[in-house]
């Protein structure tokens, strides 16, 4: 990340909150899980900052209906409050992320398994052959 | 009754059964000699001679004779092989059994019996062989023989050997008595009038002349005195007999009487030649044990010494005393310019240069010589039968076998025979001197065999791991090398050696040569057994024999390591067990398509580098799938964090149409 997005990244929260403090604060605590991972130190990654995006996301897809009522309700602290307050926000959006956490996790690991699967077979086939190649030939010499 | 296939082999030309239990000692002329029945006629009236393995029989002379016999001649009816004493076997000559025994020396003859009964019918003999083409060369008491003393004489066989070959010197010539006893030639018929006026002496005689010397005293006192003089030395003969014989004994065979004219006596011995007497002077050269006091018995001596004498023409002591002692200055010129040109033509090797001069040197001082090298002298058409006589066999003559080989190397001939033009063809002479040397430097099967077998077509092969074996045929070679072969002791290298290698190429009519020096230079003994296995095939093949069982397990143990060349594992497998049947059933030519299978190597050796590149091709692929895990992981996780990212893109977007519509 440059300085200057960086910067620019700061102003835009120092927007967010001179403008609409209670915005703010209600996207602060839904989203804390996901700049967690985003900004985890030393040093953040761009793979951390990929997981974070993702957690980003998954929260947002939580979280809309709530906020909806926030901005239905003039993003006073009172429904901010209110909204902090309910049972399930909280739970819907950070219970999101974690499931988005735990799926960034496993689908790569997931995918490296059925990737290496498969070099594994075409290593074997290729020793196969070459053994077969060997033996028929005679090629121990030059094998060795 | 009829013969079985068995006995039908054992006879001479499918006819002439050898009686090894009657042999007729002293009636083959030195030859062993047997009683032989003409199985067909049932008739016992022959005889036959065994060939000795050195001593080739003529075979111009032998085909000749045999087409059409002579009479007053044993001549060969039939020649060819068959099992001799202690069962080896033996080429025998077969003629007709003489009338009685050879004539005896002891009592003098009367001048009328020696006319009618000797000389009559000999010369009658001469004339007809004459007009053949074909010299007898074994005119002697011994070879003579008649059945009562009223009876004409029979002239004996005389084609067992090579021309004079066992003839003593006293009834040769001295030019030709002092030549190797296989190396004198087929000669002229003034040769054989020559041996019958001998002859005609011991028996008007009754005594050996010169008897108890040796060869080389004989010949030195015939060139001494002349061959009448020293034969007749002392003698009292008739005026008759005595001019006849005068004349049979010329010194010059010009000067001798024709056969034609010696068939009516009266005739002959009125025929006088006047020969001048060679110049004589009582100042002798000694060379060696030789005083010599003319010209023919200095280059007797030089023949004899060839060192001395070389040292002696050197120092030009020669020429002097030829030109002041003799007064013959044309031959003193000629000596000077011998000496001339050997110090003044192209540098060779200092031996051979002073053989050649000597060689010259006796040629010019003695016309009638033979080519006389390095202490050997023979005529240029004994050179094969000097060759059978003093090389190869059993390596005790190794000496002769340089000399030879250097003589043949020098074209010896060739210069002798420029010496004396007026008495042979020099052109012919220097082209078949060319062609001799040419196959001895040949590199591809030449040598010093290849030329003893081109000059002897009826010598037998001397190659040691034949044994006892007679292989005078190419027919011959592979029936003896299967007997050969059928010992396993014996079977070590290749069954071709260099003396049956030189033997194949000068038999036959093929070009193989260049198959035989290949075998003989080849360093890997599989390799050299796979070239001998396509000459015996070759052979095999010529003969249609159908199977060579003990060849081919020789054969198959020698070859069997160049199935290691086939790369493929399993064709290799496959090709030893068909060799192993081929083998067994002997089948050369099979074994022979099995390993000379040139596509199929080309193939093999084609698919075996294919592998190995495919084989490279697999180790590149697997190290790079082993270098390329950390890219792998990349992968993997950035497209898992992508399909978990398209999810929550899509929920995303599904709640917010869910909100937007709510």
């Amino acid at each position: 990340m440059t300085r200057s997005w960086f910067w620019a990244q700061g102003l835009a929260c120092g927007l967010l909150v001179a403008t609409a403090a209670p915005l703010a604060m209600v996207l602060a605590v839904l989203f804390a899980p996901a700049a967690l991972v985003a900004l985890m130190s030393p040093p953040a990654t761009a793979a951390h900052r990929q997981m974070g995006g993702i957690l980003l996301v998954y929260g947002m897809a939580a979280a809309l209906p709530w906020l909806q009522q926030l901005w239905a309700g003039a993003q006073s602290w009172p429904v901010s409050l209110d909204l902090l307050s309910a049972m399930r926000l909280l739970p819907s959006c950070w219970g999101a992320q974690a499931a988005a956490w735990l799926a960034g996790e496993l689908v790569p690991f997931v995918a490296r398994q059925i990737l290496e699967a498969r070099v594994r077979l075409r290593v074997n086939r290729l020793r196969d052959a070459r053994s077969r190649l060997v033996a028929e030939w005679g090629l121990e010499e030059e094998a060795e | 009754m009829a013969l079985t296939p068995f006995e039908s082999s054992r006879l001479i030309a499918g006819q002439f059964a050898v009686d090894l239990a009657r042999p007729m000692p002293g009636w083959g002329a030195g030859l062993d000699c047997f009683a032989a029945t003409d199985t067909k006629s049932g008739r016992a009236d022959h005889m036959a001679l065994l060939v000795r393995r050195d001593a080739p029989l003529r075979v111009h002379a032998v085909n000749s004779l045999a087409a059409m016999p002579i009479d007053g001649i044993l001549t060969p009816v039939a020649h060819g092989p068959a099992p001799g004493p202690g069962g080896v076997p033996g080429w025998f000559v077969v003629a007709p059994a003489p009338p009685g025994p050879p004539l005896a020396v002891g009592v003098a003859w009367r001048d009328h019996d020696l006319l009618q009964n000797l000389l009559r019918p000999v010369a009658h003999a001469l004339e007809r062989l004459q007009a053949r083409h074909v010299t007898h060369r074994g005119i002697r008491p011994a070879n003579l023989f008649r059945f009562r003393t009223d009876e004409p004489v029979t002239l004996g066989c005389a084609w067992a050997a090579p021309a004079a070959s066992m003839q003593p010197a006293i009834f040769e010539p001295p030019y030709v008595a002092m030549c190797v006893p296989g190396g004198r030639g087929e000669g002229s018929i003034a040769d054989d009038v020559y041996a019958l006026g001998v002859t005609l002496l011991v028996l008007a005689t009754g005594r050996m002349p010169m008897a108890g010397m040796d060869d080389a005293t004989i010949i030195r006192r015939k060139l001494e005195m002349g061959s009448f003089a020293a034969l007749a030395e002392g003698e009292r003969l008739s005026p008759a007999i005595g001019d006849l014989i005068r004349g049979m004994l010329a010194e010059e065979p010009d000067h001798r009487p024709p056969p034609v004219l010696l068939a009516d006596p009266a005739a002959a011995r009125a025929r006088r030649v006047a020969a001048r007497p060679p110049p004589r002077t009582q100042r002798a050269v000694q060379l060696g044990a030789i005083a010599a006091t003319n010209m023919r018995m200095l280059s007797l001596a030089i023949a004899t010494a060839p060192q001395d004498g070389v040292r002696l023409l050197r120092s030009g002591a020669v020429d002097q005393w030829v030109r002041r002692s003799l007064g013959d200055s044309t031959t003193a010129a000629h000596l000077e310019e011998l000496l001339r040109k050997r110090a003044t033509d192209l540098p060779v090797d200092e031996p051979t240069a002073d053989a050649l001069l000597a060689c010259q040197a006796i040629a010019l001082l003695d016309p009638l010589a033979p080519v006389c090298w390095d202490g050997l002298a023979l005529f240029p058409d004994g050179l094969g039968g000097a060759l059978a006589d003093l090389t190869g066999g059993d390596g005790r003559q190794p000496p002769n076998d340089r000399k030879l080989a250097a003589m043949v190397a020098a074209e010896a001939v060739a210069a002798w025979a420029r010496m004396r033009p007026e008495r042979c063809d020099p052109v012919l002479l220097r082209v078949e001197a060319h062609e001799h040397r040419q196959l001895l430097r040949m590199r591809d099967g030449g040598g010093i065999a290849r030329l003893r077998y081109g000059l002897n077509p009826a010598l037998p092969c001397r190659s040691a791991l034949l044994g006892t074996a007679l292989v005078a045929r190419l027919s011959d070679v592979l029936p003896a090398l299967e007997d050969v072969a059928a010992v396993e002791a014996v079977r070590i290298g290749v069954p071709l050696d260099a003396e049956i290698a030189a033997f194949l190429a000068a038999r036959s009519d093929a070009p193989l040569a260049g198959e035989l020096a290949r075998m003989q230079e080849e360093a890997d003994p599989a390799q050299a057994a796979l070239i001998a296995l396509r000459l015996l095939v070759w052979l095999q093949e010529r003969q249609r024999i159908p199977a060579l069982r003990n060849l081919a397990a020789w054969l198959g143990g020698m070859v069997s390591p160049l199935l290691e060349g086939w790369r493929n594992r399993k064709q290799r497998a496959r090709l030893a067990e068909a060799l192993a049947t081929h083998v067994s059933a002997g089948a050369l030519p099979r074994m022979l398509r099995l390993l000379d299978d040139h596509v199929a190597r080309e193939r093999d050796a084609s698919e075996a580098a294919d592998a190995a590149r495919l084989v490279v091709r697999i180790d590149e692929e697997l190290a790079q799938l082993a270098q390329a895990a950390p890219g792998r992981a990349a992968v993997a996780f950035s497209v898992g964090h992508e399909l978990v990212l398209g999810a929550g893109m899509t929920a995303l977007t599904l709640s917010l149409i869910a909100t937007l519509v709510m």
